[in-house]
């Protein structure tokens, strides 16, 4: 135990604290949050719930997303661009659940963490899953389709979906179906796949309703496909003969829901799906593990009758 | 013993680096804990004090602005209790809606809630109101004063729905009748504006409960309805107004002055403890970082004071342990006065050992010389009887000429033995001596050897200590030569040295029975007891004593060829005698 050896072993600790002193002033965190879309209702309490985390949690976000719901080439750019501009993890609302996956991978590769809300997407690499259960909500859609009916009422039901390749489109229509094909008295007569736009949407649950008059249950699977269906209800008069359902809220439906076209609306929780997101993000990025791999945010089923229960008020009316 | 006394040995300077070590770390920690304790209880409080305050004010903000709502209500309320028709109402009701950024809408119902009048600025209002929920006719009616609702959603305009607060009073009117509520919608922009930016430490912030602990606005707001944060509402509504601490939150709670609302305040303790934690975590390291600094200066200096003299004094030590004779050390530079006092009895009794060796081995070689005076000094009885009954023997079978040539032999054989007492004689001197002992026993061993003697002449000058030769001769005579059949021989030779031109070799060879190698061992070893004559041995010693280890006797020996006995000395010259 010479002193030289001594003396370097304290030369060492002082170095050693003076390191741990330093190494906690990091930089502050980057996360990317890519959206399908920017300018619906869902989208806005998305990135309400993106901020409110972002503030919560003291990281720094972003809230991108293409204009076309169906775009996912940019959704492969913006996220380049997010790895590029150094984002410790994205948060993904996959357009098509496959034609991400070679990007994400790469990204992930990288070492950014991938959380996908909303849609998921078809890779392992994705870390979490945050978002409904699309199968429940299309069970809940398809209780809500049947139980304004008789009980030995004939109910003959169209669907009107969107893009083909969104993984929560299809769930939402299995769902949908699986709990309508253990019904006797209910069979689906029609189904059309439109782009997610309002006016597409409408103009295909017109063509719906008019082909075959038999139709008394109609289906919109998102807000846009839900407008349109609730317009096509409206613009042929049919409020009193045909139950509309359809998913998300925005004013407009909810207008509908309080005058009548719409009957019952499968509401998410878009806030949530924002908030966690970005909260898990944060905390994969400090090296917090997730708890398994999908976290499910609640559903609600609204419908004339409960629009304006207290709870249901704070579910569907978004605060500022 | 050595093994045994290293195994507990612990070096000085690792015990002072133990010891300061641990005495700043428990000086460190009791500082720490000390402080920790303390500051956290002054955070605590001060926390405690700074909620109360800021709920304090809060509510009074939240006060002002229901007494500043009430104010608006009972200016409206007194407009339609007065008005004389309904569109001279609706048009000074518009004023006021738009001078009034938190007034969404103002209401004349009947009671029974059918809406006289609405107003809401430029909105347009629905045909057919499905459900009006800023109409409560059992809250309205039971209302002394004025009713306030709680939040909910304003559903009377096409395509709006905001979040409001009604609050409603009765009136009469000559117009509309008697028992009509007059009821204003409240946005909560106002609302927010004192309680948004209201914070209580790190993550602290305010919200507003009703009586019966209902939120009524909160900063997260809409986390609280999408169900991602609770608040225990029911744990607020049962605490009084006042501070309270309860699983590590401090609830601070304030009652406007009408009752109807409460301001709660939220405080985590946890955060201040996770940033008091840091806080601590950052001075301890500090306190490290300094104490480690202060600790290797103090060593420095300590080792240089301390270490580094007593480090020398072992070094001195041990050096002296190994090299006692040519040993020098100065102490007392030393400033701690212990270790100078130290270093001075160790310099001191160095001196005095090293003293006492030089006396010890000077009195050795006195007493030797003392010893061999003695020694030469005595006559061996035996061959002086011998000798004289030789002589006698001679002078009776009248070989006067013998008997006198013995005689002659035998004095000058002790003229030179005593030579004035010196020690050192020549050579010569000494080759003389040897000679005479040669003649003695020549004549008593009659034909039984011969001798010669080979001397460099050159070395005659030479000296050599006195009976050097005369021992070797004796024993050669004793040894080989008694018990021989044959003619012994003697052969003495006197040469400087091959391997050493400052040595001088002196050989005594027989071509007697010979020794074995433990005889010749034995015979340098052992005193010779039979005779008080001087033994090989003596010479031995007697040379290594005058000259050094270097000199002495080496005995080379073959059974039944003969022996030869070495002398080295060094070569001296007469000068030199006084050296000895």
């Amino acid at each position: 135990m010479s002193f030289k050896k001594i003396l370097s072993l304290f030369l060492t600790l002082a170095l050693l604290f003076s390191l741990c002193a330093c190494g906690k002033s990091d930089d502050k965190k980057y996360i990317a949050v890519i959206a399908k879309a920017v300018d619906s209702d869902f989208w806005h309490n998305v990135k309400n719930g993106v901020y409110s985390a972002a503030t919560e949690y003291n990281v720094t976000v972003t809230f991108e997303g293409p204009e076309n719901e169906e775009d996912y080439e940019t959704q492969n750019a913006l996220i380049e661009s997010a790895v590029k501009n150094g984002a410790g993890a994205i948060v993904l609302s996959a357009i098509d659940f496959n034609k991400s996956v070679d990007t994400v991978n790469a990204a992930v590769r990288k070492g950014v963490k991938v959380i996908t809300i909303d849609s998921g997407l078809n890779s392992d690499s994705v870390s979490l899953f945050i978002g409904t259960d699309n199968i429940a909500a299309g069970k809940a859609a398809g209780k809500a389709a049947i139980d304004g009916f008789a009980a030995e009422a004939n109910i003959y039901i169209g669907l009107v979906n969107y893009n083909a390749d969104t993984d929560n489109g299809n769930q939402r229509e299995e769902g949908f179906r699986q709990y309508i094909n253990s019904r006797n008295n209910a069979q689906i007569l029609a189904s059309v796949t439109e782009e997610s736009n309002e006016e597409s949407a409408t103009a295909a649950a017109k063509k719906l309703l008019t082909q075959d008059s038999r139709i008394n249950v109609i289906v919109g699977f998102n807000e846009w496909m839900t407008l349109g269906v609730g317009n096509a209800v409206q613009e042929l008069g049919l409020s009193e003969k045909v139950r509309a359902v359809g998913f998300d809220s925005n004013i407009s439906s909810v207008s509908m829901l309080e005058t009548g076209e719409m009957d019952a609306l499968i509401v998410q929780n878009p806030f949530a799906m924002g908030y966690l997101g970005v909260q898990k993000s944060a905390e994969l990025i400090s090296g917090e593990p997730t708890d398994g791999n999908t976290l499910y945010t609640t559903v609600t089923t609204v419908t004339k009758e409960n629009l304006f229960d207290a709870d249901i008020q704070k579910i569907l009316f978004r605060f500022n | 013993m050595k093994t045994e006394r290293r195994r507990f040995s612990v070096s000085l300077s690792a015990l002072s680096i133990i010891a300061i070590t641990a005495a700043a770390a428990a000086a460190v920690s009791v500082c720490i804990a000390i402080f920790a304790t303390v500051y956290s209880e002054a955070l605590l409080r001060e926390t405690k004090l700074g909620a109360e305050q800021t709920v304090q004010q809060t509510a009074l903000s939240v006060n002002n602005y229901l007494d500043s709502m009430r104010d608006k209500l009972s200016f409206i309320s007194s407009a339609v209790s007065e008005s004389t028709s309904a569109d001279e109402l609706e048009d000074e009701i518009s004023v006021i809606t738009r001078m009034q950024k938190d007034i969404y809408a103002v209401s004349v119902y009947d009671g029974e809630g059918n809406i006289i009048s609405c107003t809401g600025g430029d909105k347009e209002l629905k045909a057919t109101v499905y459900q009006n929920l800023s109409f409560d006719k059992e809250l309205f009616g039971n209302a002394e004063d004025f009713a306030l609702s709680s939040p909910h959603v304003q559903t009377m305009f096409n395509g709006e729905y905001p979040w409001v607060v009604t609050l409603a009073s009765k009136t009469d009117s000559h117009v509309f009748g008697q028992g009509i509520y007059v009821a204003i919608d409240f946005e909560f922009s106002e609302i927010a504006k004192y309680i948004d930016n209201v914070g209580i430490g790190g993550h602290g912030y305010c919200f507003i409960t009703d009586s019966g602990g209902n939120i009524i606005y909160h900063p997260q707001q809409q986390m609280i309805f999408s169900g991602l944060k609770t608040e225990n509402t029911e744990l607020v509504k049962s605490l009084v107004d006042g501070v309270h601490y309860k699983d590590n939150i401090i609830y601070t709670l304030n009652t406007t002055s009408d009752k109807l609302w409460r301001v709660a305040g939220v405080t985590f303790t946890d955060e201040l403890a996770i940033e008091r934690r840091t806080q601590i975590v950052v001075s301890i390291a500090f306190s490290f970082f300094c104490c480690a600094v202060i600790a290797i200066v103090v060593l420095l200096i300590y080792s240089k004071i301390v270490n580094e003299p007593v480090r020398s004094l072992m070094r001195a030590m041990k050096a002296f342990e190994r090299h006692a004779d040519n040993f020098s050390y100065t102490g007392g530079t030393e400033t701690v006065s212990e270790l100078r006092v130290l270093s001075h009895s160790f310099e001191h009794m160095a001196k005095t050992i090293q003293n006492l060796m030089e006396q010890v081995h000077r009195e050795e070689k006195e007493l030797r010389k003392t010893e061999l005076k003695a020694l030469q000094a005595q006559i061996n009885p035996h061959f002086l009887y011998n000798t004289l009954d030789s002589i006698q023997w001679m002078c009776e079978q009248g070989k006067t000429k013998d008997a006198a040539e013995m005689v002659r032999a035998l004095a000058r054989l002790f003229r030179i033995s005593i030579s004035k007492g010196r020690e050192l004689i020549t050579i010569k001197e000494e080759l003389q001596h040897a000679e005479n002992y040669l003649i003695i026993q020549s004549y008593r061993y009659r034909n039984q050897f011969s001798y010669r003697i080979e001397a460099d002449p050159k070395l005659d000058g030479c000296l050599c200590n006195k009976i050097t030769v005369q021992p070797l001769i004796e024993n050669a005579i004793y040894h080989g030569l008694d018990r021989m059949v044959d003619e012994g021989k003697i052969l003495v030779t006197v040469n400087q040295a091959e391997d050493d031109e400052n040595d001088i070799l002196i050989t005594v060879g027989d071509n007697g029975v010979g020794m074995t190698k433990e005889q010749c061992e034995k015979i340098l070893k052992k005193e010779r007891s039979d005779s008080g004559g001087i033994g090989v041995k003596n010479v031995n010693d007697r040379l290594k004593i005058y000259f050094g280890e270097k000199y002495g006797l080496t005995i080379e020996s073959e059974l039944d060829v003969g022996t030869k006995v070495t002398a080295r000395i060094p070569k001296l010259f007469k000068e030199a005698e006084n050296e000895f």
